[in-house]
């Protein structure tokens, strides 16, 4: 047995990762950020299951040098696992936990939170805070190259996990809290050479440049989620988050096209199909980053593609993937104040006096949105959609100050009474009614950022927010297992399969843990070795 | 000896991080010595007749602290580090140099810590690069850009991660220190297989593997029946003797720029 695994795995690392192998991704593999293109998260493993997840324990930890804050989620390619830190990569032997090389980037001159890797062919892709996508050989850590796509000094700087498709590495872009241009980029997978850049905001003067005042030069509209994509349309699916100012908007009146909203693009040319905007004008900083996921249902008893898309503003959308229209919403939080829906064509009908004032107005949901960039999962056989939510209020404040990019000038700002925390739940979805099916509360601070996974067993993995990795029943939301990993969880879990055994990992704030099921440790007969 | 990779977590990470401060020292404030090889010569010699009795003739250390290895005394700005060569601290005597010959011997001193690519060497590295890859074969073994071997350390980025001091010795003495993940080991499986390759990480429990293709190989403890490690690198000793002085000056002139050309391109 040992003899098979071993050199199957031998066969197995000696092939590229192709535009097909992440396709097919999961499987035993783990290949892309959100686990498939699609951003369903639910793997077909099927060795761990609601009936013997009781019997999962620890099976190795690593801790992440530097670590403070991790926010990346682990890619697995036959038996290695990648994972980022801020300007930093880390290959891991996935059984073990043992690590096999890291590359730390000397030059990069800004540190923020890295989201995660992408692996195509036999490079692995990360970006560094300020903007350079770097291409390493997987098997060695050597560096192919190091390409610069933004510039740090016009306000950008890059979290997101690049995205990885069939001759395309797509990069996004953070910084629209300070005042930058948000834009998608695809680059060359053996050069880094830029391919195509789509910007998220019109210049003035193009179609969309109507819908903004001042400031439109900095309005914001980052990337800073990866997106999902289809490969049968080639078309790509990236939120956008908030405009600059993000609490201010006495001076950009409008809708603030292409803000707050989700865009369909020509993964060839980068040219826009279309797009929906959730939040027109957004003053609450509710950027649009959260899962566009992409499913084939039948709904009104006919086959139609669609989109999930579970908005920071507290709605649950369901849109048609081919045209952008709008088909149906739902509230996904019960603490929902600032609209009293949504209207036929999709726009918001807003309740008069929720925008940020001087004085502080306590707006439903907070700043950080009613869900976030975590990890949901989707799973078309019982057609429950797995969220998680956060119910909570804060007090919006604006200034009308002259906004100076790169200031650290957000127009405002927002926060919770101390007493008004908030409350993480794990909920699921009917996503073509969005009718509630149950809930998971969760206690905590409500300072976590945790992702939920799915597996076809029914079963869900989700961080939660006293710092555990949990499982619950995907039908009931019964809770199946736990295990405390002393920390923030700021993470979403993964699964993947080696040497035939399924491993359960996730990060905490500074350290890596896969679980796996329950075997006794077998004494290990330490073999004659020669050391010189 | 068990556990390289460790080693590279902790004191890698400390390294690659120093290299990084350095960049950033390098920003906010570089005298006009700094980098100039002229100067950073004229520093060496000064080096040798006054601080080599104690800081070692290469920096290595001695009486005094190594220069080339410390953290301590780094990330320091080039004023403080000039400070402290004029003024001494502790048992260092103050040097009292004239100020250009101070900053010169700064200038030198600073040298032995920044990233290869950073300080102008002399040495041709069209020369360098044709004994890399042909006369020398280093390429048999090292990766860059990727091409070459994978039984050395994948040299792409050598010129940010290491430095002058270190990139010479390395060639001229390269069992001085071992780069973690690249000894040899023979195994005998329980199976009766034999392997051959790098060890790139092992414990009592577990042990992973690069045979000669690259390909990693994650194998349980007691799936071996015997193990056999190499404790001296596999790289060839004879390289000061093999190679002439200007070889190993070319061969330093190619090393140093892997990592500056792969980098320097702007999006805008």
């Amino acid at each position: 047995m040992q003899r098979f695994s071993l050199f199957l795995l031998a066969a197995t690392l000696a092939a590229q990762i192709s535009f097909e192998d992440i396709r097919k991704s999961p499987n035993h593999n783990w290949l892309t950020y959100a686990g498939d293109y699609q951003g369903h998260g639910l793997s077909p493993l099927t060795q761990i299951t609601p009936e013997n997840v009781q019997n999962m324990v620890p099976k190795w930890t690593f801790k992440v040098p530097l670590a403070k804050s991790l926010r990346a989620r682990p890619i697995v390619a036959d038996g290695v696992m990648y994972y980022t830190n801020t300007n930093s990569i880390f290959a891991l032997d996935a059984r073990s936990g043992r690590p096999i090389w890291q590359y730390i980037d000397t030059q990069a001159k800004k540190e923020s939170v890295n989201r995660g890797a992408a692996i195509l062919g036999n490079q692995v892709y990360f970006v560094t805070s300020d903007c350079y996508l770097v291409s390493l050989d997987r098997r060695t850590g050597g560096l192919a190259f190091r390409k610069q796509y933004a510039n740090i000094k016009d306000g950008v700087f890059c979290t997101a996990a690049p995205v990885a498709i069939n001759g395309k590495i797509i990069v996004g872009s953070a910084g629209g809290d300070e005042g930058m241009r948000g834009f998608l980029a695809a680059l060359d997978p053996a050069t880094g050479a830029e391919l195509w850049r789509t910007y998220t905001i019109p210049v003035r003067g193009e179609p969309g440049s109507e819908t903004w005042g001042n400031f439109i030069e900095y309005g914001g509209a980052a990337t800073w989620l990866s997106g999902t994509f289809d490969p049968a349309t080639n078309t790509l699916y990236w939120t956008t988050g908030n405009p600059w100012p993000d609490f201010y908007g006495g001076d950009r009146k409008g809708d603030n096209l292409y803000s707050c909203s989700l865009l369909a693009i020509d993964a060839s040319t980068g040219k826009m199909k279309w797009y929906f905007q959730f939040t027109p004008g957004d003053w609450h900083d509710w950027d649009a980053q959260s899962w566009p996921i992409l499913a084939d249902v039948t709904y009104e008893g006919k086959p139609r593609k669609v989109i999930f898309h579970a908005n920071r503003n507290g709605f649950l959308y369901l849109l048609d993937r081919e045209t952008g229209k709008y088909l149906r919403s739902a509230k996904l939080i019960e603490n929902l104040d600032w609209a009293s829906g949504i209207d036929p064509k999709g726009r918001p009908i807003p309740i008069p006096g929720k925008d940020p004032t001087p004085e502080g107005n306590r707006v439903c949901p907070g700043v950080r949105g009613a869900t976030n960039w975590m990890s949901q999962s989707w799973n078309p056989a019982t057609g429950l959609l797995s969220v998680i939510v956060l119910e909570q209020c804060d007090i919006f404040t604006s200034s009308s100050k002259t906004p100076e990019p790169g200031k650290n000038f957000a127009g405002g700002g927002a926060g919770p009474k101390p007493k008004d925390a908030g409350h993480f739940f794990l909920r699921a979805f009917d996503p073509l009614t969005g009718e509630r099916k149950w809930q998971y509360p969760m206690t905590g601070k409500a300072e976590m950022w945790a992702g939920v996974t799915g597996t076809v067993t029914g079963l869900l993995f989700a961080g939660d927010d006293d710092g555990h990795l949990i499982g619950v029943d995907a039908k009931s939301g019964k809770h199946l297992w736990h295990f405390q990993m002393g920390d923030n969880v700021y993470t979403s879990p993964i699964t993947y399969m080696v040497d035939g055994k399924q491993y359960v990992a996730i990060a905490s704030a500074t350290s890596i843990f896969a679980f796996g099921l329950f075997e006794p440790v077998k004494s290990v007969p330490i073999p004659p070795t020669k050391i010189p | 000896m068990q556990h390289y990779l460790l080693r590279i977590g902790f004191t890698g990470l400390l390294a690659a991080s120093l290299l990084a401060q350095h960049a950033k020292d390098e920003e906010a404030a570089k005298h006009p010595f700094m980098n100039d090889a002229d100067r950073i010569e004229a520093g060496r010699k000064a080096y040798l007749g006054g601080c080599a009795g104690c800081h070692g003739p290469e920096g290595g250390g001695g009486r005094g602290p190594s220069l080339i290895e410390r953290g301590a005394w780094h990330p320091m700005t080039d004023e403080n580090l000039y400070a402290t060569i004029q003024k001494g601290v502790g048992i260092m005597p103050a040097a009292n140099l004239p100020e250009d010959r101070g900053w010169e011997l700064a200038a030198f001193v600073r040298s032995l810590t920044a990233p290869a690519v950073d300080v102008k060497a002399p040495g041709d590295p069209l020369l360098g690069q044709a004994i890399f890859s042909s006369s020398a074969g280093c390429s048999n073994c090292h990766r860059i850009a990727g091409k070459g071997g994978f039984s050395g350390p994948d040299l792409s980025n050598i010129g940010r991660t290491s430095t002058l001091p270190k990139l010479r010795r390395s060639i001229l003495d390269p069992d001085y220190e071992h780069t973690p993940g690249f000894h040899s080991a023979s195994l005998v499986l329980r199976n009766g297989d034999k392997l051959s390759g790098l060890v790139k990480d092992r414990t009592n429990y577990v042990l992973q593997l690069q045979v000669k293709d690259g390909t990693l190989l994650s194998i349980p403890v007691e799936t071996i029946e015997s193990m056999e490690l190499n404790g001296n690198t596999i790289m060839p000793l004879d390289y000061k003797t093999r190679l002439t002085r200007d070889d190993v000056t070319n061969l330093v002139g190619f090393l140093r720029l892997q990592g500056a050309a792969i980098s320097a391109t702007s999006a805008k």
